[in-house]
């Protein structure tokens, strides 16, 4: 891909082409992960768009990714989500009528409410954290292995390694409960 | 160092990303189809399946949103003097004299200083009204007005400096929201229950701000309302004195900033504020667009092929020989009036000053949109009108007396961006095909066709006719 060779001297300068180009490439992506973890198209959109700003801001102070740019924006929005669910439960009596019924919606027990069905959702939360990473990335976002690994800073291997263990985890779990 | 069910299991995964069923995956490893049955459904239940269209629109969006970050930080990368930064110094030594003479020097000289609630202040606005009456061509007159709104601007930070209390007016960017307290062009503002929001506003909007100083150091805004507004779009003209973008004319000041690479052509964001009528482009940055050709700059009339109010027909202009652009016409109900981007009927269109409005427009209103596409896909709404359920009784006009009314129907033109499973987007719409859709020359992904849908009351819409183009 052309934009992962060397964007950023270009976004250092906030040059409105290359940041349209990196936005079109990482903005769907990080929208999916946002979208997966949120269940809200709002607060997805609002999340994703936040860790562009970030980025920008980064950049402006001399600071930002020195090469991974996706995986700074990915590790970006995921503290994003993280904040926004911190910041809910602390203050759980907080107006949030600006995000209307998308934020309503999403008013869900402590743990990523996002796209998964409850049961899911709770097998979820005994994952490692980079398990959870890795298949929020591969089924949230959509990325591929390689993507997953270069997002994660980890190997194709390890992140095939998680992804199995993940999955074989919740199926132990899930097939625990039903039974 | 993996075991045969977990490389059976990535080898799986990847025939299911290819397209491949479960069951037929599971077909190509028999002894593991149990295990790996389950873990394959697993993977399903955790697959999100979102639209392309809404992603492409919350896209659309944000990189409006993005872009006019890096606007705002671009700009207060050099050192300010002032707080507002598109407004140059221009001095007309003609007006000043003679506004000088006839206000009487002493008296305008005391005046200068005077601020909101002094004895004086009256005069130093008659002053200034004066010279604006006095000024030699309407872009003097412009620069002018937009120095006189930074002197506006100016005028509240002394007054907060000073702790007082008085009722203010000023214009600017915002510049900062964190939460219920806004920067507007360097000026902290409040934003409280009772403040009248005219419309839901994001960082980079122009605004004009009512409201009163307060000695803790803030102006509590009673109003706030847009007084620019973003145009995402493609250049047509470019002179020195005006810049056409997607049919709107923009005025150009020596203060706008005009990166050099803005060509006819290009695809651009562009910031417009409205003074005295005119809508002056503050700024004007290139962006990466899908297809940057030049447009016809003519303001449209609205077309008056089809029937009635209720009825769509987006046609393309007249004599037009650029085949991305389009006028359409729909009809449906405001979902959302964010700003200048308003949802109506499932689609978000973009409001600009020379948007003409009819009616009550209110969330949840029913209207008829007539709007440009531009090359972006974005549509530009020229015409809003609001569709009173009373209007039955006027008759005689150039509209036939709908009869399907509660039936919308759609044309356009447009290129087959995907088909799966009886949902064909076509230029970012989603349609049902079904066996009653008429699909004329096999139209393929990336054909250019002729569509006529129909939307249903769920608003779906349903491919009534799909026809390759030639």
């Amino acid at each position: 891909m052309p934009i992962e060779s060397d964007p950023l001297s270009a976004l250092k300068n906030l040059e409105p082409r290359a940041i349209t180009q990196v936005h079109e490439r990482y903005l769907p992506e990080l929208y999916r992960y946002a979208r997966y973890r949120l269940g809200s198209d709002q607060l997805a959109e609002d999340a994703a768009s936040e860790a562009f700003l970030r980025l920008l801001d980064a950049l402006e102070r001399g600071k930002g990714p020195r090469r991974n740019v996706r995986g700074w924006l990915f590790s970006t929005v995921s503290h994003i989500v993280d904040d926004h669910f911190r910041a809910r439960y602390a203050h759980p009596a907080q107006s949030l009528e600006e995000a209307g019924d998308d934020i309503a919606q999403s008013r869900k027990p402590p743990m990523d409410p996002g796209e998964l069905d409850p049961d899911l959702q709770v097998a979820m939360e005994t994952l490692t954290r980079d398990q959870k990473y890795a298949l929020q990335l591969r089924f949230g976002a959509e990325l591929n292995l390689e993507e997953t690994a270069l997002v994660m800073g980890r190997s194709v291997e390890a992140v095939k390694s998680l992804q199995y263990r993940a999955i074989s985890t919740l199926r132990s779990l899930l097939q625990g409960g039903d039974g | 160092m993996s075991r045969p069910i977990e490389a059976a299991f990535q080898r799986a995964l990847e025939r299911l990303a290819a397209g491949e069923s479960i069951e037929a995956v599971l077909q190509a490893f028999p002894e593991q189809q149990s295990e790996l049955g389950d873990l394959l459904h697993l993977v399903r239940r955790m697959q999100m399946d979102l639209p392309q269209a809404q992603v492409r629109e919350a896209q659309q969006r944000s990189q409006i949103r993005v872009l006019r970050h890096a606007q705002l930080v671009r700009e207060s990368r050099p050192a300010r003097t002032g707080t507002r930064r598109w407004i140059p110094r221009l001095a007309n030594a003609f007006a000043l004299m003679l506004v000088a003479v006839l206000a009487g020097a002493g008296l305008l000289f005391a005046s200068a200083q005077a601020l909101p609630g002094d004895s004086l202040y009256s005069v130093k606005r008659a002053a200034e009204d004066l010279r604006l009456s006095f000024a030699s061509s309407p872009q003097a007159k412009l620069v002018l007005a937009l120095r006189y709104d930074e002197r506006r601007a100016e005028e509240v930070m002394e007054l907060l400096r000073r702790g007082r209390m008085v009722p203010v007016a000023f214009e600017g960017l915002v510049l900062e929201k964190a939460g219920a307290r806004w920067d507007i062009a360097g000026i902290p503002v409040l934003i409280t229950t009772t403040t009248d929001l005219r419309s839901v506003f994001v960082e980079g909007d122009v605004v004009q701000v009512r409201g009163e100083t307060n000695p803790g150091g803030w102006v509590e805004a009673h109003l706030v309302r847009p007084a620019g507004f973003t145009l995402l779009g493609v250049v047509d003209e470019l002179g020195p004195e005006s810049i056409v973008i997607g049919g709107q004319r923009l005025t150009v000041l020596p203060s706008t900033l005009l990166e050099s690479s803005v060509a006819v052509g290009s695809q651009v964001l562009a910031v417009a504020r409205l003074e005295s009528g005119y809508a002056i482009a503050i700024s004007v940055t290139p962006v990466l667009g899908p297809s940057p050709t030049p447009r016809p700059t003519a303001t449209p009339a609205p077309t008056a092929e089809g029937s009635g109010s209720n009825v769509p027909t987006p046609t393309k202009r007249a004599g037009d020989e650029d085949e991305s652009v389009a006028e359409v016409r729909f009809g449906g109900q405001v979902q959302s009036m964010t700003g200048t981007r308003w949802r109506i009927a499932g689609r978000w269109v973009t409001v600009t000053q020379n948007t003409e409005f009819e009616g009550p427009l209110t969330v949840g209103a029913e209207v008829e949109v007539r709007a440009f596409r531009l090359d972006s896909g974005d549509l530009v709404a020229y015409r809003i009108e609001s569709e009173e359920p009373d209007s039955e009784d006027e008759s005689g006009g150039d509209e036939e007396s709908s009869e399907e009314d509660d039936e919308d129907e759609i044309e356009f033109t447009g290129t087959v961006e995907a088909i799966s499973e009886g949902i064909w987007t076509i230029s970012g719409y989603q349609l049902i095909v079904d066996g009653d859709s008429d699909l004329e020359g096999a139209p393929q992904i990336g054909d250019q066709v002729d569509v006529r849908a129909e939307r249903r009351s769920d608003g779906s819409l349903w491919a009534k006719k799909i026809e390759v183009d030639d």
